[in-house]
């Protein structure tokens, strides 16, 4: 399976998810106006990894801004990695969030208590 | 202050009002043109609204992005006689940042535009979480939510009709500097 790369744009955010390390990366802002076709790929990726997955898979979401539709597109990316999660296999959200940006950290706790996913957050500075 | 007032006189010999804390437009928004706008509008909030603190700023700058992204998706496209079909605007204006936005909808979509907007407004500010969790796992639509549960801000919506029988949907959020 290949890395998938996406650079960072205007509106959307960096990718890097690395199928042989299970680090999954993605960071900056997120808004584009049609979030459905740019997380399409991502969450299509993301499928397919979860059927060989690494042992240790890391998202690490590093975000500095989500419009609403980018918001229920993560929601459907945590929901691809729900299942690893619960066969047991190990999986953790790293949730990186601008200092003092109380709505990117309440969508993090929100995902993390909903889906019932493990999230460690940390505070950067963008 | 040079490039002000240059700006300002050749805007005089226009006979166009000239106000540098004032971001204005008025034409047609498909996707690809909210995308550049609001690129746009990031730097311009950034460069104009400098009192305002790092949070509050991108309140403001996510209540532009719903409202904008809004036009884009669900204003109606179907004419082409030339009419402008959306407006967008930010402004300061007493201690208050001002975004108001208008498009005009097919009038067959009224009532169902009439009943998300009541069905939303209707909501009381403690239940808005409630209901934005409920959206957010579901799929549903969010933005309207996000705007009403800014906290020192004020959404207020109207639907009306012109003289030719177009329906234009206006949408305007106040909000006060401050924390949100």
């Amino acid at each position: 399976m290949e890395i998938l790369n996406i650079e960072p744009f205007l509106q959307t955010p960096e990718i890097n998810f690395n199928p042989e390390t299970g680090i999954l990366y993605l960071s900056g802002k997120s808004y584009p106006a049609d979030a459905i076709e740019f997380y399409k790929p991502i969450i299509d990726w993301s499928r397919e990894y979860c059927t060989t997955p690494a042992a240790k898979t890391t998202l690490i979401c590093e975000i500095e801004y989500l419009n609403s539709a980018s918001q229920k597109q993560l929601v459907e990316l945590m929901l691809v990695f729900k299942p690893l999660y619960d066969r047991g296999k190990s999986f953790l959200v790293k949730w990186k969030y601008e200092e003092g940006d109380d709505d990117i950290l309440s969508v993090g706790e929100l995902v993390e208590h909903e889906l019932e996913i493990p999230f460690e957050y940390q505070e950067v500075q963008f | 202050m040079k490039i002000d007032s240059e700006i300002q006189h050749k805007k005089d010999i226009l006979e166009l009002p000239y106000k540098k804390d004032q971001l204005e437009y008025w034409g047609p928004i498909n996707t690809s043109f909210a995308n550049s706008f609001l690129t746009m509008a990031d730097l311009f909030i950034q460069q104009y609204f400098t009192m305002l603190n790092a949070k509050v700023l991108k309140s403001l700058f996510s209540s532009l992005v719903e409202m904008v992204q809004n036009i884009s998706e669900y204003a109606e496209t179907s004419k082409t006689d030339g009419q402008y079909q959306a407006f967008i605007r930010v402004k300061g204006e007493d201690n208050q940042v001002v975004i108001n936005t208008a498009n005009r909808i097919n009038s067959q979509d009224r009532a169902t535009v009439e009943a998300i907007f009541e069905s939303t407004f209707a909501i009381p500010k403690e239940n808005l979480q409630e209901e934005y969790k409920k959206q957010l796992l579901s799929g549903g639509s969010l933005g309207l939510i996000m705007l009403r549960k800014l906290n020192n801000a004020k959404t207020e919506y109207t639907l009306t009709e012109n003289e030719e029988g177009d329906i234009w949907l206006g949408i305007e959020l106040k909000m006060n500097y401050g924390n949100t």
